[in-house]
């Protein structure tokens, strides 16, 4: 082989990227693969009608401190707009709800006080589970001294919570979200906006048990230090682009449109892989960031692994239901002009709403009332006011496998995402000049995610911590020698936080591999 | 004119469930004045046999017998006071294409029925039942010992605590996983899992989704099923039966043991309240207007109606209560008892088919049951609901006269108070049984021929009659939030309640709902502790 390497990571997406600025940092001799033209992954950028727009994530609400930190993404350009940005939400009668870091505002004094009580409550839960997500998650038996500290530590944060909180967190942790809503909250539309937060990108609806563990582990981001609901200058893309500067930065070799066929593997060890178009590169270590279902299937095939351990994978759970719909307009109506530079919106109207498109989806069928967050970046961004203004929409529930076919699935979802647009702000659907929707299995197509799930593998209970992704690879470590798995189906997950990446790395140096 | 009887007892146990009286019979065995009050003019709660047809039995509500604890029906006796319990094999689920896939107790027959309808199903069957095997056994020591507080620093918590951890301990690393995977999972998932077969999948499912408001791909149902698994009849793990002459017999082999230690049970005095003095309960009043006093009382009925209806607000701690009213007790069956003169034909299996003789189901897929669980949350009776149906006068003739039989229908679902506002009480009954009726009768042409009577019992009905909150089985949902030591509130999960001498023992607290009476001895410990008296209900092995 004419090239070799101490470690190649698989996929440029956000966590690729972190993983390799900090094993370049660590002095490793890095090479990226990313299989697309573009950095970026689900955060990066595509194309619609020749204008460069953000490819699925708008916003950042997770990024960890000490990945910004440790990267000194600072000085290589990421500043932000906005660390908490404002979100209204609309239900069809045209009544606002605003949630900001003042707490809830349009809601009955009554709701007000129950929602700034049940959030320093959860961020006080998700405060206790932060420091988890910071390290391989421990052992719950068969583990070293680390895992039985890191456990220890674990039960002594519950413990410091005090006796009735302690109770509170152990009743609700694996609780529904619609049950803490509908015993805490009158207001159909702040209870509505409140599980939006909870389950998007989620495989569960309001009523499923495990929407509150769902919302913790959002929340645990924001309690770890991380900024609440963000917009970096020049949208998530720019985050990309300080990213890609840190990791040349510190020394990694990055190739766009090298698209990975196969690990290779010796003996047992990885010994590096073959691109698609044939070519070898040799590496004694590699760090895949794509979903486990993938690596595993895909990039390794059964015959480097266990028939238990292939079953395992397959049975992975990755189920989006995001759809997301971009559209570019010339001149919008004054209303969502204004409303857009506000922050976010959310055009909600109730939890069962939100149950009855998860019903509709959870079988194939286009959902008869979405809900949707609209953002115009254009307007928040920072960046020079254009011609046009870009419009990014994620839609929920949207089918995975839709029954009726893509196409007759992405018109029904497209005509009611509009209507949805001109009951709130009329006059939208008329002023645009392109648009692009993505179902599910769009955005699995693009970026190569199953399900279209941004967090590779659904965030229940029995797929996270050290089930994820599967019991026997749940510490960035394959059950091959020198692979390591540092996608958001690795700990602690998906939503850009830059940690499976961070830790996967951390792994790797740690095993000196 | 209001009578002033006072009468004095050691313990007074409000409901004659099945809970309430073996609570009641270890008390009395124990030595103590031990009285059972009950506001119907019979025992049972909803465990009773009655005749609304001249010559047939019904079983009001519970209809089939495994979860009760063998360690209480030896304590309890209650072989020697009749309770018979004659184990069923079979069942069947039937398809919309004419077909219907059998259940055997023959390991080799349920093999080839499988293959026939998916050979990798057959082979995996092995697999499943060794899984629920394994949880079952992880689970049953843990059924018959009140749930550690982990709050607490007390040493008997500290201790329990260490005896569940030392159990998952002891599992190893891989097991563990599978367990913690088990526990949380929905039972969709875990068929998908196993099997390619809908039929089969289906079949499998019922357990996980019996008595709960939750669907077969809600996460936690997984722990549903294994709840009904965690039973036996005669040793056999998960085996179900049919208490002979119905449901009633328990209860009344229950009462039997009870009043040969000496207890009494009074019918027809339904409690108006429970008294209190000084933060301490000191006796009922009874609607009569008679009050007995007691050390101790005991209630059997579920958390909402004691502390909401039975306990005045102002001897409660506020924030008690409040976790009270968000306790979840959530309807969703109903049941259809029905005498039939003749056995009905089921064409899609030939006459004495054993399939017959165990539990029928109509609902081929898993989606089939999760749209029956979609009407439910959208406030209506499914339109094609799950039916556990068993005709069980064909192994226990005692039940209908010789060459009739006894149908028993559970169903599911059906929502406590129906979204259009009509009441259950009216043409809604009527047309919920029309329904479930024109499910079998699509499997079944000569069943309605055959009918003679029919009871139909909606959610409304159930708590009207047996004062089950929403008509509600278990006394509120098995989820991760109500089980152990949530159930029924985080704090209060060992029988003491705020209210000092005062217990709960239905089936609200561990381990929750079923004929299982783990609850009502668990309590009496506890209670038997606190008043110093002889322990009879013997330690957790």
């Amino acid at each position: 082989m004419a090239n070799s390497y101490d470690v190649i990571v698989i996929g440029g997406g956000h966590n690729g990227l972190v993983a390799a600025g900090r094993l370049a940092k660590a002095g490793r001799k890095t090479l990226l693969l990313e299989a697309s033209e573009r950095l970026g992954g689900m955060a990066g950028t595509r194309l619609l009608d020749g204008v460069a727009i953000p490819a699925g994530a708008h916003l950042v609400y997770a990024l960890h401190p000490a990945v910004e930190r440790g990267l000194d993404l600072a000085r290589h350009g990421l500043a932000y707009a906005h660390r908490h940005l404002p979100t209204t939400a609309f239900d069809p009668a045209g009544r606002a709800v605003t949630l900001d870091a003042k707490g809830a505002t349009g809601v009955s004094p009554a709701d007000a006080a129950a929602w700034a009580a049940l959030e320093q409550r959860l961020l006080r839960f998700a405060g206790a589970l932060a420091p988890l997500r910071e390290k391989a998650p421990p052992l719950l038996v068969d583990g070293g001294w680390g895992d039985r500290w890191a456990l220890l530590k674990l039960g002594l944060s519950l413990k410091r919570l005090g006796k009735a909180e302690m109770r509170e967190f152990l009743r609700i942790v694996l609780l529904n979200a619609a049950d803490i809503l509908n015993d805490g909250f009158e207001d159909e539309l702040l209870k509505a906006a409140l599980a939006w937060d909870a389950l998007l990108g989620t495989h569960l609806a309001p009523r499923s048990p495990g929407g509150v563990l769902a919302w913790l582990y959002r929340l645990s981001g924001r309690a770890g230090g991380a900024a609440p609901l963000a917009l970096p200058k020049g949208g998530v893309p720019a985050l990309i682009a300080a990213l890609a500067a840190a990791a040349k930065a510190a020394g990694a070799e990055i190739r766009t449109a090298a698209p990975v066929a196969r690990v290779l593997a010796d003996a047992d060890k990885v010994s590096g892989v073959v691109l698609a178009g044939g070519e070898e590169i040799a590496a004694k270590a590699i760090l895949c960031t794509t979903d486990p279902k993938r690596t595993f299937l895909e990039f390794l095939g059964p015959g480097l692994l266990d028939t238990g351990f292939e079953r395992a994978v397959r049975h992975i759970r990755a189920r989006g239901h995001v759809a997301k719909l971009d559209l570019l307009a010339d001149a919008l109506p004054p209303a969502l002009l204004s409303a857009g530079a506000q922050g976010r919106i959310l055009l909600l109207e109730s939890l069962n709403q939100l149950e009855e498109s998860f019903d509709a989806a959870k079988y194939g069928d286009p959902p008869a009332r979405l809900g949707a967050e609209l953002l115009v970046p254009t307007l928040l961004d920072g960046g020079e006011a254009g011609a046009w203004q870009h419009l990014s929409l994620l839609l929920t529930y949207a089918p995975t496998a839709p029954r009726a076919g893509a196409a007759a699935t992405r018109e029904a979802i497209q005509t009611q995402a509009l209507a949805l647009l001109d009951a709130r702000f009329p006059g939208t659907s008329a002023a645009i000049t392109a648009s692009s929707l993505q179902l599910p299995e769009d955005l699995a197509a693009t970026h190569g995610v199953t399900g279209g799930d941004w967090h590779h593998g659904e965030t229940t209970i029995e797929q996270l911590f050290v089930l994820r992704p599967v019991p026997a690879a749940s510490r960035y470590r394959a059950p091959l020698g020198g692979l390591y798995l540092g996608g958001a189906g690795a700990h602690p997950g998906g939503h850009v936080t830059g940690l499976p990446g961070w830790n996967a790395a951390a792994a790797l140096l740690e095993d000196k591999a | 004119m209001v009578s002033t009887t006072v009468k004095n007892y050691d313990a007074i146990v409000i409901g004659a469930g099945h809970n309430g009286l073996t609570a009641a019979a270890y008390l009395a065995k124990a030595g103590l004045k031990v009285v059972v009050v009950e506001k119907n003019d019979w025992i049972g709660g909803a465990a009773v046999s009655r005749s609304l047809e001249p010559g047939w039995t019904y079983s009001n509500c519970s209809y089939v017998c495994s979860l009760l604890r063998p360690e209480i029906a030896r304590d309890l006796e209650l072989g020697r006071h009749g309770l018979q319990v004659i184990p069923y094999e079979g069942g069947a689920t039937f398809t919309r294409d004419g077909d219907a896939f059998s259940m055997f107790g023959d390991h080799d027959r349920l093999y080839r029925e499988m293959a026939r309808f998916s050979p990798r199903d057959a082979e995996a069957y092995e697999d499943y039942a060794l899984t629920i095997y394994r949880q079952c056994k992880l689970i049953r020591p843990l059924l018959m010992r009140p749930p550690p507080d982990p709050t607490s620093l007390k040493v008997r918590d500290l201790s329990e605590l260490l005896f569940i951890l030392r159990r998952f301990h002891d599992l190893g690393t891989e097991a563990l996983a599978e367990t913690l995977r088990f526990w949380t999972m929905s039972i969709g998932d875990f068929l998908d899992e196993h099997f390619e077969n809908p039929v089969i999948k289906a079949h499998l499912c019922g357990s996980g989704i019996i008595g709960t408001a939750l669907g077969p791909y809600s996460p936690g149902t997984a722990y549903i099923l294994l709840h009904h698994y965690m039973g036996e009849v005669d040793g056999a793990i998960g085996a179900w039966g049919f208490a002979r002459g119905g449901m009633g017999a328990v209860s009344k082999a229950l009462s039997l043991a009870l009043q040969e230690a000496g207890g009494e049970i009074r019918v027809g005095a339904g409690v108006e309240q429970i008294l209190a003095k000084n933060g301490r309960a000191t006796g009922v009043a009874l609607s009569d207007g008679s009050e007995l006093t007691a050390r101790v009382v005991l209630s059997n009925l579920d958390v909402k109606r004691t502390f909401l209806e039975t306990v005045e607000e102002k001897e409660l701690p506020g924030d008690f209560v409040q976790a009270v009213k968000r306790f979840k007790i959530r309807g969703s069956s109903g049941k259809l008892n029905i005498a039939l003169d003749g056995l009905p034909d089921f064409p899609a299996l030939a006459k004495g088919h054993p399939g017959l003789r165990g539990d029928l189901h109509f609902s081929d897929s898993l989606e089939r049951l999760e749209r029956a669980y979609d009407d439910w949350k959208r406030g209506t009776w499914s339109q094609d609901p799950y039916c556990d149906t068993l005709i069980p006068s064909q192994i226990d003739p005692t039940l209908a006269p010789p060459g009739k039989h006894m149908m028993t229908v559970f169903v599911q679902y059906a929502p406590p108070t129906l979204a259009s506002g009509e009441p259950w009480d009216g043409p809604a009954r009527q047309a919920f049984g029309e329904t479930v009726l024109n499910q079998i009768g699509s499997y079944s042409p000569n069943l309605r021929d055959l009918i003679r009577h029919v009871e139909i019992r909606t959610p409304w009905d159930i708590e009207r009659e047996v004062g089950l909150t929403e008509g509600n089985i278990f006394q509120g949902e098995l989820t991760f939030d109500q089980l152990l030591f949530n159930r029924p509130v985080p704090g209060w999960s060992q029988y003491r309640m705020p209210l000092q001498g005062l217990y709960l023992c239905g089936s609200s607290t561990h381990p929750g709902g079923g004929v299982m009476a783990a609850p009502g001895a668990n309590c009496a410990r506890e209670v038997l502790r606190d008043l110093g008296a002889k322990q009879t209900v013997r330690p957790a092995a």
